[in-house]
């Protein structure tokens, strides 16, 4: 079943790049679809079916992953399959999923919904593209590709100026750091002639880390920086989380974020594995390390201390999720063994417990029709239910068991400790970090304090859960706590698949 | 089946959470025969302790849980958590009893409180670094809700620092923890194996402070102690009686059993610079009790400076001062029960007021005889009446750090003459006053005391009469653990100097 595929004949690529296929196949059937509804002018809803189609379509790709997927490379060395990125496209497929499934639950649906699915898809596609790049260009067409959809998708309501507005701020931050990305990897093709990674770092071992590579390294990491959201090129994320539709919210922080660290990593990690530097206090050499290791402290500094002020809990998410990638990339510093692991294990936990966050607050929307603290109010006395799940993913983003946030965080911390040669190299950033998580325990807390407070003026109101948001949310909150006390199974696929 | 105290624990409070909140007697009764279930599985595995093959420690259950980690789901015992069991054991019930006028969300009140009970038991018989940390998390947010949705005076501020506090402690503590393991080749998180590598003794100079701070923040070391006091006076009773009683033990026992046994030459680089710290805990926290106006206040600052005699205990690093330390950390668990209970129990809910200006006119002595009596016999107690618990407990101590440092266990001598003033001017402002009686506050018809604040008082008078009559019920179950190889090195390192 898994034959080992080199070469570049079309079947063969078709082959490999099966579940890229499928999806691109399922948009265009959505589309179709939705196009033969207008012109019947079927008055009966058809957006349900459309994510349906789309659903089976992802369920289909994943499939594929699972039973079907040959691994190998094509040839030139453009795009590759490996057992590691297997899983994370399975990660990656799983998360979107979730968040068509949060899709079925949206009560209030704009037009255009054949349009909508097919960029959902198309910005899935990127992202599987991504997480097999392994060629310059590859990974700058791949990322275009979720991008361009993702801009579209952000201001898909467009009767809404606000989303207008913060589409429009997104496509220009993001067209912005892809021209940096672009400059970036010019400079890192002027200085080795090479374009696929590891010819870059066969090509790169004997070069010493010179100012003009370093400047590659600093455009190429503004880049990724904007895809993962670190700071300082978060700017984008508040007001995206804040007006996207839900389902896209949802994307762009589970999934779109998955693919982002996993190519970061494999950039740092295969092509300048070489350059990586120390940030050791007796024993500092210039590298990507000292890059990251900034990007790392902003992230979760800005990060926490701007979610402390937020009122609206959307932007609060928006700038915790600054800071958890701030933590994240202490694990794409650690290039040895277990840094893939951990990230990986990291960012896919955050990314279920982030989408049932966002179930969470599309319920909230749907009955008060709006995301502040105020809604949360008396959340207690009208669904004990939602106060549980929210009590529980909470928790589980601030780090405390037995919740997998934990464990993700204290695998990350023990991989950033392992890392270096010398023992303890990124202690600094790991107690930043801690600290930091005490920052963020302040306003995880109120959250949970506000649902749990009293409001005599809401409480008689009863909110209404449909039973779409139901399951997602259960399901996301199941796993959160399953994967906290019973890690294993999963840690040791994604450790045998990173080939340790 | 000492497992079970932690497993009984959970199950109770899941099924407290799930009573509908409109039966609070349900969930009472579910959380009385928890504690009850739990405390008696405590101390039957108590009576019938002994070293196995010369190990003290005994294995309860071990199962591995993330082998890529190293971690396992180890608990074991030895006699100090064995002791520290036993009081979590009783002072739950007592909490419990304590708690019984609970009737707003009772399911949760008492949902949180008995998920605290589960991860205090869970860390005093956690023998794996990684899960007695999971423990010692689970404890801290449950004091959260119990404190901001229960409590009164100042309750947000006085939750959200506590918890913070906490949370910043247990960092400094994982820190240590993470490091340890990774220095002795991340291999396994099992205390008994990590202790065989040699760390050295640079390392163990900058971890110690670290881990042992992390851990004794929880313990109230001066001057990190200032959460305890506003945290136990936020709190409703059950949980200040637990907090004072059971968690501030969780941060010197983690002291013990982590830093101190893991890093015995940074222990003894760093133990006087601490042991100094403690000491000025035990006078700071009785000078400042001397002047408080809120009743409450009084008995939070006391916990500070009791718990200072537990840390100064534990940094002799000698035999009498670490038997001291456990026998101290017991006497304090019951008695600082006892005096948060008559507090905020006896008194506060039925006065509404803690001001001793105004509890001065009301002559609780006669309206309120039986708490009179209680609160005379805890404050006694614990300043070392001899025949309770307190006075060994102190004397062991003193002994300990005299051998070590005399000019410290003279300070620690004038912290128990400061306690006996203050103990005094509490007990005889609230409830044996001579002051001309309000008479409007004195026609107000106060309602007597229920059977289970009696039963709860004469649970925890008891217990301390008992180990004060015989201290060797305790002293003979912790003493073969000072002998084990766990903490030969630290006592080896304090016989040294």
């Amino acid at each position: 079943m898994e034959s080992f595929i080199q070469t570049s004949t079309y079947g063969d690529i078709l082959r490999l790049t099966g579940p890229e296929w499928v999806l691109v196949m399922t948009a265009l059937v959505v589309l179709t679809v939705s196009f033969l509804n207008t012109k019947n002018n079927n008055e009966k809803d058809p957006s349900h079916n459309l994510t349906w189609i789309s659903l089976a379509g992802t369920i289909i790709a994943t499939g594929i992953l699972l039973f079907n997927q040959p691994l190998g490379v094509v040839k030139g060395g453009v795009y590759y399959v490996a057992e590691a990125t297997k899983w994370v496209k399975i990660g990656i497929l799983c998360l979107a999923g979730l968040s068509l499934w949060l899709h079925l639950g949206t009560q209030k649906r704009f037009k255009h919904q054949g349009e909508f699915h097919a960029l959902l898809l198309f910005a899935v596609v990127g992202m599987l593209l991504l997480v097999g790049a392994d060629h310059l260009i590859m990974i700058f067409i791949a990322l275009e590709l979720t991008a361009l959809s993702l801009y579209v998708l952000t201001g898909f309501e467009k009767s809404k100026s606000i989303c207008t507005q913060t589409a429009f701020k997104y496509f220009l931050i993001g067209g912005v750091s892809a021209a940096f990305l672009l400059y970036g990897f010019s400079l890192i093709y002027g200085i080795t002639g090479h374009m696929h990674l590891t010819d870059i770092k066969a090509s790169l071992a004997s070069k010493p880390t010179d100012s003009l590579l370093l400047l590659g390294i600093i455009m190429s990491l503004a880049g990724f920086g904007f895809k993962v959201a670190a700071a300082p090129f978060h700017m984008w994320a508040p007001d995206v989380y804040q007006t996207a539709p839900t389902p896209v919210a949802c994307l762009i922080a589970s999934a779109s974020k998955v693919a982002g660290f996993f190519v970061m990593g494999r950039f740092l990690w295969e092509g300048l594995g070489a350059h990586a530097g120390s940030i050791q206090w007796t024993n500092w050499s210039k590298g990507w390390i000292s890059v990251l290791g900034l990007l790392a402290c902003l992230s979760m500094l800005i990060g926490n201390l701007a979610a402390l002020k937020q009122l609206n809990l959307r932007r609060l998410l928006a700038y915790s999720a600054v800071a958890h990638s701030g933590y994240a990339l202490l694990g794409i510093m650690s290039p040895h063994s277990e840094g893939p692991v951990s990230v990986t294990f990291y960012i896919l936990t955050y990314g279920i417990s982030i989408v049932g966050m966002f179930g969470l607050l599309q319920i909230l929307d749907q009955n008060d029709e709006n995301n502040d603290f105020k809604s949360l109010e008396g959340l207690r006395f009208r669904s004990g239910w939602m106060t549980a799940c929210l009590m529980i993913l909470v928790l589980s983003m601030a780090g405390i068991p037995p919740m997998v946030g934990f464990l993700a965080k204290f695998n990350l911390f023990i991989s950033a400790l392992k890392a270096s040669n010398q023992p303890l190299g990124l202690i600094l950033l790991v107690i930043i970090a801690l600290g930091a998580s005490a920052v963020s325990l302040y306003y995880y807390l109120q959250i949970l304090k506000a649902a749990f407070s009293k409001s005599v003026d809401k409480e008689s109101r009863s909110i209404k859960i449909n039973t779409y948001q139901f399951t997602l949310i259960s399901f996301t909150v199941a796993g959160v706590i399953l994967m906290g006390i019973f890690p294993g199974p999963i840690l040791s696929r994604l450790t045998n698949a990173f080939g340790i | 089946m000492l497992g079970w105290i932690v497993y009984i624990s959970f199950l109770s409070a899941l099924g407290c959470f799930l009573t509908p909140s409109k039966r609070p007697d349900l969930s009472k009764r579910i959380a009385l025969a928890g504690t009850i279930f739990s405390a008696l599985i405590a101390i039957v595995c108590a009576i019938n302790y002994a070293p196995v093959d010369g190990n003290p420690v005994v294995d309860v259950t071990k199962w591995s849980w993330i082998p890529s980690l190293g971690v396992s789901f180890y608990l074991a015992a030895d006699g100090i958590s064995m002791v520290m069991v036993v009081l979590t054991g009783i002072a739950s019930i007592a909490a419990v009893l304590f708690s019984w006028n609970i009737e707003e969300r009772a399911n949760e009140f008492f949902g949180f409180f008995l998920t605290l009970i589960g991860g205090v038991y869970g860390v005093f018989i956690s023998f794996d670094l990684f899960l007695l940390f999971v423990f010692y998390e689970i404890a801290i947010i449950p004091k959260y809700f119990l404190i901001a949705i229960w409590g009164s005076t100042n309750k947000s501020y006085g939750a959200m620092k506590l918890v913070l506090y906490s949370f910043v402690g247990s960092s400094l503590a994982l820190i240590g923890i993470m490091a340890a393991f990774v220095v002795s080749g991340a291999v396994t998180f099992d205390l008994q194996q990590i202790i065989q590598h040699p760390f050295t003794p640079e390392f163990q100079k900058w971890v110690f402070p670290v881990t042992f701070i992390g851990f004794v923040i929880l313990a109230g070391l001066w001057p990190f102690h200032t959460w305890a006091p506003t945290g136990h006076v936020a709190a409703p009773t059950g949980a200040s009686m637990l907090l004072a009683g059971v968690v501030m033990k969780l941060g010197a026992y983690g002291a013990l059993r982590v830093p101190m046994t893991l890093f015995p030459m940074g222990a003894s680089m760093w133990r006087e610079e601490m042991a100094f710290l403690a000491a000025i805990g035990i006078v700071a926290g009785a000078l400042v009790a001397l002047v408080q106006n809120d009743f409450k206040f009084i008995i939070g600052y006391s916990s500070v400076s009791h718990m200072g005699f537990v840390l100064l205990g534990l940094l002799a690093t000698t035999e009498t001062g670490l038997n001291g330390a456990v026998l101290q950390m017991f006497s304090h668990g019951i008695l600082a029960g006892l005096l948060f209970a008559v507090v905020g129990r006896m008194v506060y809910s039925r006065t509404h007021t803690r001001d001793l200006s105004q509890l001065e006119s009301m002559q609780l002595g006669k309206k309120l005889p039986f708490a009179a009596t209680v609160f005379l016999i805890a404050a006694l107690a614990s300043v070392g009446l001899p025949g309770f618990s307190g006075f060994v407990a102190e004397l062991h101590v003193i002994t300990g750090a005299w051998s070590t440092y005399s000019y410290l266990a003279i300070l620690a001598g004038l912290g128990v003459v400061i306690g006996v003033a203050y103990s005094m001017r509490a007990l005889l402002t609230v409830f044996w006053s001579t002051g001309s009686a309000n008479q409007t506050a004195n026609e107000k018809q106060l309602s007597p005391l229920t059977l289970q604040e009696k039963a709860g008082a004469i649970l925890l008078i008891g217990t301390s009469l008992l180990i004060g009559l015989y201290p060797r019920l305790l002293l003979d179950i912790i003493a073969p653990s000072l002998q084990s190889p766990l903490l030969k090195p630290l006592l080896d390192q304090g016989s040294s100097l």
